[in-house]
């Protein structure tokens, strides 16, 4: 048996897969102040056997939210003589509103103080100019530890590619200082650019010691629970890694969330038989949107959080501020305008009577008629619609309410549309032919409104949408990142037998840390690539096999072709890093339940468009297996509405999930 | 009517995207660190008759250079039955460009065969050719800096792709190389420009987009209109002033009339210095963006999006002849230090009516620093840096440290990146300058040094920078920030550099570059007790400054204060 629990900000889901593969689901809601309770209270409420559970995997915020409250451990830094101001100095760059003249840079969690220089140097090819001095280094180590510090990152001047003093550093406070947490940048991110590289290991040193402290209170009590497994924890490549290795690797679960999502709508859209796929999640304050071809997701090396550059795999996506709590608004200019800013679970939107008046987008999707009063949450959470016509009578826009609300719908969806775009059309991608995969609370009632604006014609909406980032952690494959810096000129020797070899004992030596047994995973092999001279690189994926350089160089050229809509044959072509992955594929047999429902047909009138309409509602258990329903109609379930609208029909597939395309 | 509204709204956010993603494709796939790291490159969509209708956000510089530049070529070519594989081509800056680095192209949007708008874009190209690797400051006509570009109707296929101009254009350009990478990427970006503006025509029509153009710029108007409206009306005088031309010593002074009427601004430059012999010339194009981005600056609507309707509220009279209006054929390289001190000398009038509003002045230069070395049977080295400084502090702000001056917003290269590239150099430092901020109830922000040890022979530096002789001046009794120096270690020698030189270095000197600080804002006897202990405890200041500054606090107390 397996079981996933996920944190979010308002509630805890948790998704029970029985022996038989039968699923149950469970919702209660988060416990900011002690995070780890709300896991053991879905646990109870469930009635979930942990003695009996086999495998227990877990999504949580911890990470990000002790990053973005600026709540981790005390943190210092060891720099390179001279470069103590890597991070002050930053990237030197404005970004967000370029025309301020009170711009104030992103800053990770670390105190200027609390950065000492140690006198080494390592030149650009890796050969030592000055040796390390320990001695001088301690008493800068002993500077920290007079300050309070409990975590210390060490990031040298091109350590990625000698990371030898780094060792010696990080070995000294090990002998002299063994309570004290330390994090190499060589290890987090051996990658070169010093900013991103140090940003990346100061933010796992912060970050790191709570996630550690988390996870291992969490292992103890579900451990007392009687679960004797391994607990996983999910990462923002869609993988999962053994609570072991959280710790060491923190910056891997930021924004992880999401990533779990998309490996559910991955999963969905197999058992359908749907083979090219983007993904909308709607939730209450944001909509992360994601492409896989193939589903095949695509990865990206960095992530920025809070304005900050994290430099570790994460699934490729978009992200808008366009979620159920996004306020509208009239701009000075008199446009209307849809988040980022957002009334968030707390007040939250006017109709859930929590204290907001301003207008959201779910008083929108109220008074435009498509969500009804009663029935919101499955009947558990009535909303106001006296509230929700209030606040919208407060946007300064003529025409009647549902005209008000159905504009704000609009540009909500003009905004999704917009993230769709960012990871389709912007990469090279015509996504016509794709599916929608819509889930998040509200990804439902707008998927095929946004499917409508960029030309899609089919929407897939899973079983129980509101969960799905639960249950990806049912399905997510075990995956481990490593990265090796290479920077060399594209050859045969680039991806030859001997750095093959190299790859696998890296991932042979990362998979014994983990437990991983002989056999029971596979690696592939990656290259970051670009012309001599060009800034940024590609990620070729391939299998863990010795390639030529014109093998590689072709695929190069037609990926460059592809998203930058020319190649340039002639020029040489750099290896940045070389990439390994271990896969762990899940492979239970999971089937979601299929109830039939109790076929009550209503009409009501709806707003939807520019028109004002008349519809269907009913429950989406009422449409069986094989059936199919005409828009306009609104099918309600306890965790999401979806929104058929004019001119699309939606059948319900053998798997239970629902199909909508447009006629 | 506001549904409509609400598709002119949308159809507005999709042009910044497009303006943006355009933005993001020239960064990618550039090969100059000059515009793949530093950034220095804007992108726009531009109506039928160059107006721009979005700019991605990148340089603000380049805000409406575009389309000065649009007009400049307008005036000189016969547009009429221009097609999909056309372009406009210049780098002119007496016709719209801004200096000869900066390669403008544009390209038709063509739907249907009718002409709905353009894409444009601006990079900054590493060499131009002209007297001098880097740059020539001993230049004293636009000839010595490079190849003139005039605006040119050009055939995309048959000119560029190792066609005839290319082929010319390229022949006079020392980094050919990376010049046609950079080339190509401003291609591939407009490229995307237009397919994105053709596919939504697919979706509502060439009408509507061109109605939606139209309906944009008025709504930029509006909200800058409305943005001025807050500021009283009346009359006030400001000025500031660049160090000297090149090898003079006289400052040169921009001088400005700030009139608000009523939601509009006059901005007259007359009593500004003449125009000089060398590089330090401001062309049209950049002074213009330059007052422009000055009053965005200090709006309290800072979301206006950048369009042409944002000028039109906005009356500027700059003289003919002056040191920000040049006549044909004077050099520009360094154009920025004058543009810099148009934003300091309208800030200044403004701070007489709104001081709460307007900043203390921040380093306001960018510092352009180049390191050559001819090299015999292999191509020339160009290391090249454009560095910012502090950031002036303001009302409830204390000013960022080491940041990209307000008309930038250029990306610094990574120090590893740096000396992968270069053998010829290393960085000793990269660092923070201790009590380089003005002091202040809010204090500036730190300027930065950079050591660079050079460590083979033939190697040729080549700069210009600003406020190495008169500092930025602090606002509201706050004071003013340290200056920025130039110096040359050789052996125990210590070689101190004016504000902008060329130098012959020897193998084993260090250049040490620093970029100084931004001013103070206020009284400094009000700064928070607390936020003087936290910059002495961080290093920010040293006692000995605080002594100075700050008397009203006592130095050894700091653990109590906090």
């Amino acid at each position: 048996m397996r079981v996933g629990v996920e944190i979010g900000g308002t509630f805890t889901d948790l998704v029970w897969m029985r022996e038989d593969g039968t699923v149950t689901t469970g919702k209660v809601p988060s416990t900011p102040l002690q995070v780890e309770q709300a896991v053991l209270d879905a646990i109870v409420a469930a009635g979930v056997p942990l003695d009996r559970i086999g495998h227990f995997s877990h999504g949580s915020t911890i990470a990000t939210n002790s990053l973005l409250t600026q709540c981790g451990a005390m943190t210092g830094l060891l720099t390179t003589e001279g470069f103590r101001d890597v991070v002050e100095i930053g990237t030197h760059d404005r970004f967000g509103n370029i025309y301020t003249s009170f711009y104030n840079k992103p800053r990770p969690p670390l105190r200027r103080r609390d950065v000492r220089e140690i006198a080494e140097r390592v030149d650009g090819a890796g050969n030592v100019l000055t040796p390390l001095d320990e001695e001088q280094a301690w008493s800068e180590i002993q500077a920290l530890l007079d300050e309070g510090v409990r975590s210390i990152a060490i990031c040298l001047l091109h350590s990625y590619r000698a990371p030898q003093h780094e060792r010696q550093l990080r070995d000294l406070i090990r002998r002299r200082a063994p309570h004290v947490d330390v994090f190499t940048s060589h290890e987090v991110s051996p990658e070169f650019r010093e900013y991103e590289r140090t940003v990346t290991t100061v933010v796992n040193a912060f970050v790191g010691p709570m996630v550690k402290g988390y996870v291992d209170r969490l292992g103890n009590r579900l451990r007392e629970g009687g679960y004797d497994g391994t607990l996983r924890i999910i990462q923002s490549n869609g993988g999962i890694m053994p609570a072991s290795a959280a710790g060491e690797n923190a910056v891997r679960m930021l924004l992880s969330g999401p990533a779990a999502g998309i490996r559910a709508a991955i999963w969905f859209a197999q058992r359908n038989g749907i083979s090219d796929i983007l993904t909308l999640d709607m939730g209450g304050t944001s909509t992360d949107v994601a492409i896989a071809k193939n589903l095949d997701a695509r990865i990206v090396p960095e992530l920025i959080v809070d304005g900050l550059p994290i430099r570790t795999t994460a699934l490729d996506m978009a992200t808008v501020g366009a979620g159920g709590g996004s306020i509208a608004s009239i701009d000075p200019g008199g446009f209307l305008n849809v988040g980022p800013a957002s009334a968030g679970a707390f007040p939250g939107p006017a109709c859930y009577g929590r204290g907001g008046d301003l207008p959201t987008v779910t008083d929108a999707q109220l008074v435009a008629g498509l969500l009804r009063p009663q029935r919101f949450f499955g009947g558990q959470m009535e909303l106001s619609m006296d509230r929700a016509r209030d606040a919208l009578g407060k946007l300064e826009l003529s025409g009647g309410l549902e005209e008000r609300a159905d504009a704000v719908l609009r540009m909500v969806n003009s905004n999704m549309a917009a993230a769709v775009r960012l990871v389709s059309t912007a990469r090279g991608i015509d996504p016509r032919e794709f599916t929608l995969v819509a889930y998040g609370g509200g990804g439902p009632l707008h998927g095929a409104m946004v499917a409508d604006e960029v030309g899609m014609r089919k929407v897939l909406i899973p079983w129980s949408p509101g969960i799905s980032s639960a249950f990806g952690l049912l399905v997510a494959d075990l995956i481990v990142d490593v990265v090796q810096a290479r920077i060399e000129l594209l050859s045969d020797e680039s991806l030859n037998f001997d750095s093959i070899e190299e790859l696998k004992a890296l991932c042979v030596t990362e998979a014994e840390k983990l437990d991983l047994a002989e056999g029971t995973y596979e690696v592939q092999a990656g290259l970051d690539l670009r012309y001599a001279g060009q800034g940024y690189e590609l990620t070729l994926w391939r299998d863990m096999k010795a390639a030529t350089a014109r093998e590689i160089n072709d695929v190069f050229q037609t990926e460059h072709k592809a998203r930058y809509g020319y190649a340039r044959g002639n020029l040489p072509v750099q290896v940045v890093n070389l990439r390994a992955r271990i896969i762990q594929k899940s492979r239970s047999k999971i089937e979601t339940p299929v109830r039939a429902g109790d076929g009550v047909r209503e009409a009501a009138v709806i707003r939807l468009a520019g028109k004002t309409i008349p519809a269907t509602f009913m429950s989406r258990s009422s449409l069986l297996p094989g059936q199919s329903v005409g828009g306009p109609v609104v099918l309600e379930e306890p965790t999401s509405t979806t929104v058929v609208p004019e001119g699309w029909c939606v059948s319900c597939l053998e798997s239970g999930d629902l199909l909508l395309e447009k006629l | 009517m506001e549904q409509d509204n609400t598709q002119l709204a949308i159809l507005a956010n999709a042009f910044h995207a497009i303006a943006d993603e355009m933005g993001a494709i020239l960064v990618r796939s550039a090969f100059s660190t000059i515009v793949r790291e530093a950034r220095d490159c804007s992108t726009a969509l531009l109506d039928a008759k160059g107006n721009v209708i979005a700019q991605a956000e990148m340089i603000p510089v380049h805000n409406g250079g575009l389309s000065e530049a649009f007009r400049g070529s307008a005036a000189q070519l016969d547009l009429s039955g221009i097609g999909p594989d056309e372009a406009i081509f210049l780098n002119d800056p007496y016709a719209g460009g801004q200096h000869l680095n900066d390669f403008i192209v544009f390209q038709p949007i063509m739907v249907e065969g009718e002409l709905i708008g353009w894409a444009g874009n601006t990079a900054h190209h590493l060499d131009v050719g002209g007297g001098g690797a880097g740059i020539n400051i001993d230049a004293d006509e636009l000839i010595q800096e490079g190849i003139i570009i005039p605006p040119l109707r050009v055939q995309v296929s048959r000119d560029f792709h190792g066609g005839p101009l290319e082929r010319l254009i390229f022949a006079n350009v020392r980094t050919a190389e990376l010049g046609r990478g950079d080339f190509y990427a401003q291609l591939a970006a407009n490229r995307v420009g237009i397919e994105r503006v053709q596919e939504l025509a697919g979706r509502v029509g060439a009408r509507a987009i061109k109605d939606a153009m139209a309906k944009t710029l008025l709504y930029a108007e509006r909200r800058m209109r409305a943005a001025i409206s807050t500021i009283p009306n009346g009359s006030w005088t400001g000025s500031a002033c660049i160090d000297a031309d090149v090898r003079g010593n006289e400052p040169l002074e921009v001088r400005v009339t700030v009139t608000v009427n009523d939601g509009t601004i006059g901005l007259d430059f007359t009593g500004t210095a003449p125009q000089v012999a060398s590089m330090f010339n401001s062309s049209k194009a950049s002074s213009l963006a330059s007052a422009s981005s000055a009053i965005r600056s200090i709006l309290a609507d800072k979301d206006i999006p950048a369009n042409d309707g944002c000028n039109r509220p906005l009356d500027i009279h700059m003289p003919v002849g002056s040191l920000i209006n040049p006549e044909p054929g004077r050099p520009v390289r360094a154009r920025i230090e004058a543009s810099y001190r148009i934003v300091d000398a309208i800030h200044a009038a403004l701070a007489q009516v709104i001081p709460d509003r307007v900043p203390a002045q921040g380093y306001n230069s960018t510092t352009g620093l180049y390191l050559t070395q001819k090299r015999e049977h292999a191509p020339m080295r160009i290391y090249g840096d454009v560095l910012g400084g502090g950031y002036g502090a303001a009302k409830g702000y204390d000013g960022a440290h080491a940041l990209a001056g307000i008309l930038s917003s250029s990306r610094n290269t990574p120090i590893e990146a740096i000396e992968q590239i270069h053998p010829h150099i290393r960085m000793r430092h990269y660092k923070l300058v201790q009590d380089s901020g003005g002091a202040g109830e809010f204090r500036g922000g730190l300027g930065f040094s950079r050591g660079i040890e050079v460590l083979e022979d033939n190697v040729v530096l080549s700069y210009y920078s600003d406020h190495f002789v008169y500092p930025p001046r602090g606002a509201n009794g706050g004071r003013d920030a340290s200056l920025g120096s130039l110096t040359i270690l050789r052996g125990d020698e210590v070689i101190k550099l004016p504000t902008t030189d060329l130098v012959h270095l020897q193998k084993g000197d260090v250049v040490v570059l620093t970029v100084g600080g931004g001013a103070g804002w206020g009284d400094p006897s009000r700064r928070a007790a607390s936020a003087i202990v936290d910059d002495l405890a961080d290093g920010i200041v040293s006692g000995e400054f605080v002594k100075t500054n700050y008397p009203h606090f006592p130095v050894g107390s700091g653990d109590k204060a906090a």
